[in-house]
């Protein structure tokens, strides 16, 4: 990393707050995670993280030292797949036919394990797709992240009761989406 | 088909972020390290220039708008010429055609002998082109066609007319006759003198 803001960075560690340092080390892995997770087969990880890192150190010294870093960083990662995922559903609808991403999983065999796991995360990938964003959130951060349901709601800024709705209603649309696409859990 | 742990274990086992690339952390720091001081610098270099370019528009316009314009002025009355010095009147187009003519036609009649046409056409140019191209050339032809008149008088005038390049040899000797036949013997002596021609002195009788 370099030290171009060195000054910002070094008044917030003086402020008493963490230093943008220490916040890419430690979120680096977390962050693209949740953007491979949020996003879609279109969506590159690394351009999310990417992304988010020089966005945040551009605004590092407007960042209030007592901001909830695991809400924010999930938040900017979720808005910022939205936004990814906006641009490329409309690169795909000019590019590639609707049902593109999902030809991968129907016509991939499972010869053999690592077939099979291409394959399964090509279906799951699909089946996330289809998914509106608020769905994926909570479908992401409960069933694969293991957060709670307070933790979700924390982390997303939504009432637990809407975490709750939210989580029903996106188990239902994932396994719909599983059925349709011709795979059943095996 | 509803929510139950198959299902969960097939989303788990799909985990999108299970094929994130090992050097995802080295590749993102590098493009990190990559982008940052340039856009830093961009944006110095975007700043320096439009503030630049600004400066240069602004003092440009400042310029124009302090400038003293035309209207600013009052406006320059120009004195007519009525009735003061006569003033030399336009060329027309073309007109050195027929200047040489004229010109041509005075020559003629000066070969001829005849200094009255001779005269004549010098009269028209002088009336048609008082500042015509060829003036000086019409000062020789009116001169010879005095001396052919037998004016010496208004020759030796337009002889001292001439400017001193167009005084030839021809012109001097020319100037010695009239003279001569005026009496104006000191004159006549002089010329001689400059033409080297000491014997011509004593022809001359006073008048």
């Amino acid at each position: 990393m370099d030290a171009a803001h060195s000054d910002s960075l070094d008044a917030r560690a003086r402020a008493g707050g963490v230093t943008f340092e220490s916040v890419y080390r430690g979120y680096l892995t977390q962050v693209s995670r949740w953007a491979a997770r949020l996003g879609s087969p279109w969506v590159d990880p690394e351009d999310i993280t990417h992304d988010l890192f020089l966005k945040l150190r551009d605004h590092w010294s407007e960042l209030p030292t007592d901001v909830n870093l695991d809400a924010y960083l999930f938040r900017m990662t979720a808005n910022l797949v939205t936004s990814r995922r906006r641009v490329e559903k409309f690169r795909r609808w000019f590019r590639l036919p609707a049902d593109a991403g999902r030809q991968v999983a129907s016509t991939a065999q499972a010869v053999d394990e690592a077939l099979e796991a291409k394959a399964t995360r090509a279906l799951v990938a699909a089946a996330l797709d289809t998914l509106s964003d608020k769905d994926r959130r909570v479908l992401v951060l409960f069933e694969l992240e293991g957060h709670s349901g307070q933790e979700v709601a924390r982390l997303t800024g939504t009432r637990l009761e809407t975490v709750w709705v939210q989580l029903h209603r996106a188990r239902k649309r994932f396994s719909e989406a599983i059925s349709r696409q011709g795979r059943r859990p095996s | 088909m509803s929510w139950n742990e198959e299902t969960a274990a097939l989303l788990k086992r799909g985990d999108p972020a299970g094929e994130l690339p090992s050097d995802l952390e080295r590749r993102v720091a590098a493009r990190l390290d990559a982008r940052h001081p340039s856009r830093v610098d961009l944006r110095w270099v975007v700043a320096v220039v439009s503030l630049a370019a600004f400066g240069v528009f602004g003092a440009n316009v400042v310029r124009r708008v302090l400038a003293p314009t035309p209207e600013t002025f009052a406006p320059v009355t120009v004195p007519s010429n009525d009735g003061l010095s006569p003033r030399a009147p336009a060329k027309p187009a073309s007109s050195l055609a027929e200047e040489a003519g004229l010109l041509q036609r005075a020559m003629s009649a000066i070969d001829r002998g005849d200094g009255r046409s001779a005269l004549a056409a010098c009269d028209e140019y002088s009336r048609r082109f008082p500042a015509g191209e060829l003036k000086v050339e019409l000062q020789v032809a009116r001169l010879r066609a005095l001396v052919l008149e037998g004016d010496d008088v208004h020759a030796l005038e337009a002889l001292a007319g001439l400017p001193h390049f167009a005084k030839t040899t021809a012109l001097t000797i020319l100037q010695a006759q009239a003279l001569g036949r005026l009496g104006r013997c000191a004159e006549f002596r002089q010329v001689v003198g400059e033409l080297e021609q000491p014997a011509l002195a004593g022809t001359c009788t006073e008048k």
